[in-house]
């Protein structure tokens, strides 16, 4: 730019010399006038160069408009109103998935620890589905808890004071069944080996913590155990 | 040392001039015409010089060679016309001297016809239409 800048003032100088030059050969007469018009037409020819090879080229002008517009949405707010919303929605669900996200690994965080310190059950992840509402609420969709299968006995020391008041919580659906094993998923058959009673137990115990301390209803929240050696 | 050559030359050719003009004026009309060569040839070695001066210029500031040319072209006719018509209106033709004239200015500015054309041409594509 600066190089192209010097090129042009260069080119401007040395024709305003030569210029004065000719006006001092010029035999002194009538003359003189034409020969100083013409002369004036060259220098403001150098002057105008830029603008006359900018319009030498062939420009494709709607695709040049269109890279105009483009810079003025990026540069300025003049851009067009439809392509700024657009924007801004973009921008919107970015920033909602970011926090979506964020508040899934906090809740799971809260979720594990609370269930290993206040009811010593061995909690193989907790994973948690929040998702937002039409009005930009955040809704609590699901909470997996999938548990180690030698569940220690719950302790029951929910202690009301230690709970932490957690932002509000929507609807929740608690599906119970026990992966990857007949003998669980048979939770509503009822029938088969007493460990099944046992973790029933915990199940329903770790449902109604989860209740009582995130306001949710059952059926959002989905324990599982993690199969052990033998029942695969 | 050129200068007093010439201007002895000058003076000298002045002096014949004045003296045939009683007898002969159409001598006296071609020995003007002849002074005047005479002068412009002496001339020609020191023009050359300047005229390298303004190329080289016109080299190193990359502008294009077509100006150059044009304006020399044009200091060119500016001299010869007015040369021929000052001898013309010597030997007594005014008329003839100002249609010289008239040629030389038609001629310069025929020649920024393609100067003003493309000045033109660039206004009128600013201009938004």
């Amino acid at each position: 730019m600066l190089q192209w800048l010097s090129n042009w003032l260069r080119e401007i100088i040395l024709v305003i010399l030569l210029a004065t030059f000719v006006d001092l050969i010029l035999p002194s007469n009538k003359m003189q006038r034409y020969v100083k018009v013409v002369i004036s037409l060259f220098i403001l020819m150098t002057i105008l160069s830029p603008i006359v090879s900018l319009l030498k080229v062939e420009w494709n002008f709607d695709q040049l408009n269109n890279q105009f517009q483009i810079d003025e949405v990026s540069t300025n707010e003049y851009g067009s109103m439809s392509e700024i919303l657009q924007d801004g929605e973009q921008l919107k669900n970015q920033n909602e998935q970011e926090t979506a996200r964020l508040i899934q690994t906090k809740m799971e965080d809260m979720i594990y620890k609370q269930l290993e310190d206040q009811m010593s059950v061995a909690v193989e992840s907790v994973s948690v589905v929040v998702s937002f509402e039409e009005n930009n609420e955040l809704k609590l969709d699901e909470i997996f808890i999938i548990l180690k299968s030698q569940n220690k006995q719950p302790e029951q020391t929910m202690d009301a004071a230690e709970v932490q008041p957690i932002e509000q919580v929507e609807p929740v659906v608690i599906d119970i069944h026990i992966e990857a094993s007949d003998a669980v998923e048979a939770d509503a058959k009822k029938e088969q080996k007493e460990i099944t009673e046992e973790m029933k137990q915990t199940e329903t115990e770790i449902t109604t913590f989860l209740i009582g301390k995130w306001d949710i209803s059952s059926d959002q929240i989905n324990v599982k155990y993690k199969p052990t050696m033998d029942e695969i | 040392m050129e200068i007093i050559q010439i201007v002895g030359l000058g003076i000298i050719a002045t002096i014949l001039t004045l003296v045939i003009k009683e007898q002969k004026p159409l001598f006296a009309f071609l020995l003007t015409v002849f002074t005047g060569v005479i002068i412009f040839l002496f001339l020609i070695g020191k023009i050359s010089s300047i005229i390298q001066l303004l190329e080289k210029l016109a080299d190193q500031s990359n502008i294009d060679m077509v100006f150059l040319k044009t304006i020399l072209k044009i200091i060119g006719i500016a001299y010869i016309a007015e040369f021929g018509s000052q001898i013309v209106r010597d030997a007594g033709h005014e008329s003839i001297a100002s249609k010289i004239e008239l040629a030389g200015k038609i001629l310069i500015l025929y020649m920024a016809i393609p100067i003003i054309t493309v000045i033109i041409e660039t206004v009128i594509k600013l201009l938004p239409t």
